[in-house]
């Protein structure tokens, strides 16, 4: 049959019919999808986000010269979603959390020593430690580890100008002084985040102690900072304990 | 209408500029301190997958072939308040070692918290790697461009 035998406004011809059923479907099917999707949108969790944010427990005393950090944690059992598990494990990339502390060394936060947990996907665990200098990581040592662990006692220390990195009493690393040294003028101890949907429990970093002047361990438990807010993962807060910060990721404190 | 010898003096023109640009390859020659370098295999094989592991889009801005004996002297050196011991000092002094520099956004890497009132850390944005004579990959460092020079192992 010819096409032309239908007039374009007349009710009844083949093609008008068909347009009209076919939008029905059509209404149909796009009512269904977006129920569909909507349901979707409201039972999925949030999606991960790269982020970058702390909770931690720092000296607020600037006048000292601090030359040691304690505290005494396990490494916690932190879920991280699926990513690498690279050769260096500090390389970066992928979604990763730290249990860390550090002794800053100037006011601009850009010379500090280091020593941690990292957590990435899997079994990927390490103990890490190094030291950055004008805004440049220095990495010198990692090994594996196990999580969950009992309480371990971390320790960044110096002695005659060099520094000590010791996990539970054994001597991970020495950095030796060079023309000068470094004395701190701030330690922190706490959670660093990389990742929005990463679980680190709720855990106790305790006996949080310094050294000043290479002199004894001495108790602090005076500022704190971290990220919060309705669009942040982290809790802390200082735990009944003396001397203990908790701190956590997507969990209460 | 353009002259056949005109066209080919464009063409050549072409060809040159996108060399200085390293045109496709993401990667150019350099000079560092002084020393003309070229881009080193290691640094566009074995170091650029290892650059990659962390960024995807790395890319390899300098390349320095020295030896285990001038980079361990130049890591121990470098700074003033720290004397570090180089991990390739067990190694053979005069073993050829590449140090290569790439750009990208490398996050995830140890930093400390910004002191109060600064702005956030960014992620590091240049890495050096270090790739020995037999293939074995370090990640030597990681910082800024501003920070993090494309150098050879001289000392400042």
């Amino acid at each position: 049959m010819a096409l032309s035998q239908y007039r374009v406004d007349d009710p009844g011809r083949p093609s008008s019919r068909l347009t009209t059923a076919a939008r029905s479907v059509l209404a149909r099917v796009l009512a269904a999808v977006l129920v569909v999707a909507a349901l979707l949108t409201f039972a999925q969790p949030a999606s991960a986000v790269q982020i970058h944010q702390y909770s931690v427990a720092k000296t607020n005393f600037w006048a000292y010269e601090q030359t040691g950090v304690m505290t005494v944690r396990p490494d916690a059992d932190i879920s991280v979603p699926a990513g690498v598990c690279p050769p260096d494990p500090t390389q970066g990339g992928g979604p990763v959390a730290y249990q860390t502390q550090w002794v800053i060394t100037n006011e601009t936060a850009t010379n500090w020593l280091e020593m941690g947990t990292l957590h990435r996907s899997g079994s990927c665990d390490y103990h890490f430690w190094g030291y950055g200098e004008n805004d440049v990581w220095n990495p010198y040592g990692w090994e594996p580890v196990s999580v969950p662990s009992g309480p371990l006692y971390f320790q960044i220390y110096r002695v005659g100008g060099n520094w000590n990195f010791d996990i539970q009493g054994v001597d991970k690393w020495n950095l030796a002084q060079g023309a000068s040294t470094w004395a701190g003028i701030r330690v922190e101890v706490g959670l660093e985040t990389w990742e929005s949907t990463i679980v680190a429990p709720a855990t106790d970093y305790t006996n949080l102690s310094l050294t000043r002047a290479e002199g004894p361990w001495i108790a602090w438990d005076s500022g704190y900072t971290f990220d919060s807010g309705p669009t942040s993962p982290m809790c802390g807060r200082w735990n009944p304990l003396p001397s203990a910060w908790r701190a956590g990721e997507n969990t209460s404190c | 209408m353009l002259s056949r010898e005109l066209m080919i003096r464009l063409g050549a023109v072409a060809i040159t500029a996108c060399l200085a640009l390293a045109c496709g390859s993401g990667a150019a020659a350099v000079h560092v301190r002084g020393v003309q370098t070229v881009d080193q295999p290691e640094c566009l094989n074995t170091g650029l997958a290892f650059a990659r592991i962390s960024d995807a889009g790395a890319s390899l801005v300098a390349s320095v072939p020295t030896t285990v004996g001038e980079f361990v002297h130049w890591e121990e050196n470098r700074s003033k308040s720290v004397r570090p011991s180089s991990p390739q000092r067990g190694r053979v002094s005069g073993e050829r070692l590449v140090m290569c520099y790439y750009d990208g956004t490398f996050a995830g890497m140890p930093m400390p918290p910004a002191p109060p009132n600064a702005a956030p850390r960014l992620p590091y944005d240049r890495i050096l790697v270090a790739v020995m004579n037999d293939g074995t990959v370090r990640l030597v460092s990681a910082g800024y461009r501003g920070s993090l020079p494309a150098t050879g192992p001289v000392l400042p």
